[in-house]
Order: structure tokens, then sequence, then C-alpha cells
């Protein structure tokens, strides 16, 4: 089985990802880097009002990643397994461990569709590559993996976390393979995350990174040994969400402080 | 690159030499016009700060028609205009409950001044004057609006006058509708209007107060004709203010927030019916609107000002008066069925109207006030702003501080 990782402004990521399956004896066959430069963005969305809503979107992304959480939960992992991600770059990764790497300025060119027909890829993983259209859908042979962060097919869309402990619903992530619709492919497999003590939303997100590769892991897995069952969802069965806005962000911070500051008063999971 | 030309395009057909020289006078008025050319955002603040300044434009609108009403709009072209019996009689219940939610009897006071000059100028048959200054036509929706303005002053100040002059008003209501239900007489551009759901809102507003079986009976039948107009995929036919344009956002807001309010005097059936199309209308447009996005991550665009009847978007402003509205119903509809989809949309789209409120302008025809459309020469009252803008903004500010409180003590 012939298997890629697609990612767009993702290194540290898709370089742990890479070693997380290397580790496991998954080591890919590609990597597709999706290099949606800041410039890129601004010229294909010339309008003040799209741009200040860019910069926004930007800075609260930096924002909630430089919310740093109190653990790399993530490296404390990856570290007790035993695999050290060296502080080069994913050029340089991909380089050192034979991988081949292919760059693209735009996900959905004549180009990268190209490329990935060429590549015959049986899977691809979806490590932050950006919405997929069907004509990069359709050039894998099998799907596109992709890790969703809450529990399909109740909760679709984006801030699913946030969203998941407003609703006091189950954390955890998804694996399900990319369709046309907004995380309505078939589901793989779900692995749940727990709250601890002193848990933040950062914290939470960062755990779910470990439950991503895992899930991974395992999925590879079975579809090499042809064990894997995927499950049918339909778009009514479940809800999309959208970006939480920062007053019911708010909420859920609160929300969550209370929960993980007394555990037994937990009532997800 | 090709949104931008499209604007200024519009610009160039919508702009005439009055409002040219106007900007030329007035630096405030070109600062407004620049940031709607770029699109360029002010600071938002804090609710209580908007919601502030929004009440003093409101007030100003009052003060400034000396009469009691408040004046239908501020305009670049002419300034102040005159009093409008309609929004007037709405505006009444937005002052009354601003006075409560901040506990400023001056706005109970202001209410009150409005209701008695609705009281003064109400026509012998007790209809509603049409238009804004004194005309002596009368016209059913605006009857209907003031209404409601009388029944939350009676409910407030149990002062028996605004009781009698709802009742006159109603009874002239009950006296023109038509067998089927619908208003088809002494309406705007002289067509029935599916937003008279907002009269049969006020006729069982008045059942409930004077225990009127006429009145109920009149507002059932509006609803049963409204629902005829409904097409399966909940497009409401007769929603638009004439028949040869698209329905804005605003009149579409008007027709479900009339449908919500009367289906909590329905029972039954009935009642699941009204209350499930205004449910899925107001779902289809919460899509519409969270999904107009450049970035997975940006804020949506703002919500086009017209739909199709295929509820596709049809317009390249935006009715900022119809997304305070909309507003009101997402805010509504999540009371109803804990949606908090629609309250984390209502608080998107109210954002992008603070970001168009100017609460720190020189000229005090700005200053609070909320622009007809997005960008300010868009299709519904260009170069304006319209009390009804602000007024449904202030409610919607209101609302969503009410509902706000349980989650935040949470």
């Amino acid at each position: 089985m012939k298997y890629g990782i697609i990612t767009a402004d993702q290194e540290l990521y898709t370089k742990r990802l890479i070693y997380f399956l290397k580790f496991n004896f998954h080591k890919p066959d590609c990597v597709i880097q999706v290099t949606n430069s800041f410039f890129h963005r601004i010229k294909r969305n010339l309008n003040l009002r799209a741009v200040v809503s860019i910069l926004k979107a930007q800075t609260s992304e930096r924002v909630s990643s430089s919310a740093k959480p109190s653990t790399d939960h993530l490296a404390r992992y990856l570290e007790s397994l035993g695999i050290t991600i060296p502080d080069i770059s994913l050029v340089q990764a991909c380089k050192n461990e034979g991988i081949p790497l292919f760059t693209t300025n735009d996900l959905h060119s004549g180009k990268t569709c190209e490329l990935l027909r060429r590549s015959e890829l049986d899977l691809l993983i979806n490590a932050g590559g950006g919405i997929f259209k069907s004509c990069i859908i359709d050039t894998v042979r099998i799907g596109i993996l992709n890790a969703h962060m809450g529990l399909l097919p109740d909760m679709r869309g984006m801030n699913v976390l946030e969203w998941s402990i407003f609703y006091e619903r189950k954390l955890g992530v998804t694996v399900h393979i990319i369709d046309r619709g907004i995380d309505t492919g078939d589901i793989l497999s779900f692995k749940p995350i727990s709250i601890e003590k002193g848990d933040s939303i950062s914290d939470l997100r960062d755990k779910t990174g470990i439950a991503n590769f895992e899930l991974f892991s395992e999925v590879l897995i079975d579809f090499k040994t042809d064990s894997l069952t995927r499950r049918k969802q339909s778009p009514e069965m479940g809800l999309q969400y959208f970006v939480m806005h920062p007053r019911l962000r708010s909420c859920v911070e609160r929300k969550l402080r209370d929960m993980s500051a007394d555990k037994s008063s937990i009532p997800i999971n | 690159m090709r949104p931008f030309l499209h604007k200024f395009r519009i610009l160039f057909t919508r702009i005439r030499p009055a409002v040219i020289l106007r900007l030329i006078l007035h630096p405030s008025l070109f600062k407004v016009t620049a940031r709607h050319i770029f699109g360029i955002p002010l600071k938002i603040a804090g609710n209580k700060d908007h919601l502030e300044s929004a009440m003093e434009w409101l007030s100003l609108s009052q003060e400034i028609t000396g009469t009691g009403g408040s004046a239908a709009s501020f305009g670049f072209e002419s300034g102040w205009a005159l009093p409008y019996p309609e929004t007037s009689g709405y505006i009444i219940s937005t002052f009354l409950r601003y006075s409560s939610f901040v506990n400023d009897p001056g706005y109970l006071e202001r209410a009150i001044r409005m209701g008695d000059w609705e009281i003064e100028i109400q026509l012998p048959s007790g209809a509603v004057r049409g238009g804004s200054g004194i005309n002596d036509y009368p016209i059913v929706f605006n009857t209907g609006m003031v209404i409601l303005g009388w029944a939350d002053l009676y409910k407030t100040t149990n002062d028996k006058r605004y009781l009698d002059a709802a009742v006159k008003a109603s009874d002239w209501l009950c006296s023109i509708s038509d067998n089927d239900g619908k208003w088809a007489r002494y309406t705007y551009n002289g067509i029935p209007h599916a937003y008279h759901s907002r009269v049969a809102w006020a006729l069982f507003v008045m059942a409930d107060l004077t225990s009127s079986d006429l009145y109920r009976e009149t507002a059932l039948r509006n609803i049963r004709w409204i629902l005829s107009l409904a097409s399966d995929n909940g497009w409401i036919d007769l929603m638009g203010f004439s028949q040869d344009e698209l329905p804005l956002t605003h009149t579409i807001a008007y027709t479900l927030r009339g449908l919500l309010e009367s289906s909590h005097y329905l029972e039954g059936d009935l009642k699941q019916q009204v209350r499930g199309l205004v449910i899925s209308n107001s779902e289809r447009i919460f899509l519409k609107y969270e999904k107009r996005k450049r970035h997975p991550n940006a804020s949506p665009e703002y919500l086009a000002g017209r739909f199709n009847a295929k509820w596709q978007s049809a317009a390249s402003f935006s009715c900022l008066t119809g997304n305070a509205q909309i507003a009101i119903i997402w805010l509504k509809v999540y009371r109803i069925n804990s949606d908090a989809r629609l309250l984390n949309a209502a608080l998107k789209i109210l954002d992008q109207l603070k970001e168009v409120q100017d609460i720190s302008s020189s000229n005090r025809g700005i200053r609070g006030g909320i622009p007809g459309s997005f960008p300010i020469w868009g299709d519904y009252m260009p170069w304006s702003y319209p009390n009804w803008a602000t007024k449904f903004f202030a409610d919607a500010l209101i609302l969503q501080e009410e509902l706000m409180k349980p989650l935040e003590q949470r």
C-alpha cells in the first residue's frame, strides 16, 4: 500500500507525524506541502475587509497557538516512546528520511492534481492540508484520511472541541475518509480523550494530537491487514458547527476550568 | 479585485451631486463613505457602549422632530427626516425595554411622549397614517406596528388611553381584512404582504389583552393565509415590498418574526407548523451566513441583502437593518431550541453591525446610528441611517445580553 501525507503551514505537527509513523513501521511514500503564503492569500482576496478578516484570523491563530498548553503533551508522549524530533525543517527531515517532498502553492491547481495522479497513492493523510475539492479527492485510490477533533457524525465542522465542551458531549478524535461534504465521509475509528485536573482548551487540543497519531497508525495497520470497517454517515445524521465567537469561547474556557478544577464533577466521557 | 471594482461601479451610479457636495462639506460623512469603500471596520467596544450610543441616537431622532415621534432617518443628502408614525410605534417598545434594562425612567418618559404623539395623530377611523410626516392615508402595516407600541405602553403604565387607541386601531384592521385572511387594501404598494404576519402578531397581543375573539380570528386567518404562501423549501411568497423585486432580508425577517411571535398565541399542529417554518428558514439563512467566508477561520462575510426563492444570495450589498432583525430571530430561536450555533451566528452578525456603528463621530446624525445598507450606497435606504435599523440593533443587543447572562454566570 502506498500512502502520503499532505500538509499546509503545519511543519512541526507533520514532522512529528512522520517520525511517529516511521517508528510504527509506516514510513510515508511522499509528503505534499501546500505553501499557502500570506502574500498569496492576500492577492487572492484583494478586498480590504477580507484582508482585515484574514489578518484577524491569522492573529487569532497566532494567539491560540501562542496560548501554549501548560505541557507539550505530544512532545512528552513522543519522548516517552523514545522518538526524537530533530530541530530541522520539514524539507530537511524528508530529505534525511528519503521521503520525496513535493511543494505547491495552490492545493487545487492542475499541477497538484497531476502530481497526485502520478503518485498513484492508495491513501493520503491530511495533516492540515485544507479543504479538498473533488479533483483532489478523486486522485487517491482509497481516500484521504482526516482526524477530526470531535465525535462524528454528531459534531461536524469547526471548533468542535469547544462545542463538545459547551454541550457536554464526548471528547475525542474521529478518523474518517474525506468526501465532498464537511466531515460527512465514512467513519473509520474514534478515540476518546479525557479531561484531567487543570486542563485548558490548549491542553485538550494537544492531547487530541496524540489521539490523531495513534488513530492514524491503527487505521494504517487495519488497511494493510484488510480488517477495517467503514461506517457510512448521511448528512442529516449530524450538525455542522462553525468558528466559535470569542464570548462563547470564554464561557467554554470558564466551564472547562470549573470542570477540570474538580475532576470528579466532569460529566463528559 | 473584482468585487472591489464592482463596488466602485455601483458607487458611481448611485452617487448624486447633492451627496457629493455634502461629502465635501462634511468630513464626517466623507469618513463614513471612505470606510465603506475600503471596507475598513471600526473598532468594537463593549456592548454597553454600543447600546448606549444607539439609544442616544434614537433619543436624538425623537428630540429633533419636536413632536414626540422619531425622525424616519438621518440622510447624507437632507439630514433628519420627518417623524415616522410606523417606526415610532415600535420604537416605543425599544424605549420601554431599555428603560427597564438599565433602570432609567427617562426612557419610559420618552416612550410615553411617543405614544401620546401617536394618539394625537391617529386617524378618526382608528388607523395609523402612512409614510413619514403627517399624511391622510391609512396603512395596515403601520397600524399594526403602532398597536404593538401602545400595547406595551398599556402593559407598563396601565393607562387606558393607550389600550383605547389600540382597540380602535385593531377594530379598523379587522374591518378591512379579506375573507381569506390577507390585507389587500390600504397596504404598501397596494398589494398584500406576507410580512403582515407582524400585524397578525399585534392582533394576537390585543386579543390577549381584551379577550376579543374577533382579533384572534382575524389574526389566525392571516397566519393561515401566510402559510398557504409557503413552498416546500420554506420560501414564502409576497415577502417583499413589491412583486417585481426580490425581498430584502429586512422584510424576510419581518415575516419570520411576525410568524414566530404569533406562534406563542397558537396551539397544537398550527403552532408546530408555524414554528417549524420559522426555525427551518432561520437555519437556512444561518447556514448561508456562516458559509460565506474566504478562509475557514475568518469571520463570515456580510449577509446578502436579498434572497431569491431558492434561498440563494441575490444582492451585492448587505441590508444592515435586516441583519439586526435576523440576529433577533436567531436569538429567539436559540431560546426555543437551545441550538447555540444560532446564538453564535447572532453574536457574529451583531459584531459586524458594531463595526459600522460609529460611536465617536462628531456628527450626531451618525454617532450611534446604523446605516440602512453596507456599503452605505447599497439598495436599501442608500446614504441614510433609518431609525428602524438602530431600533432593531438596540433590541438585538438587549436580547443578546439577556441570553448571555445565564451562560456567563453558570
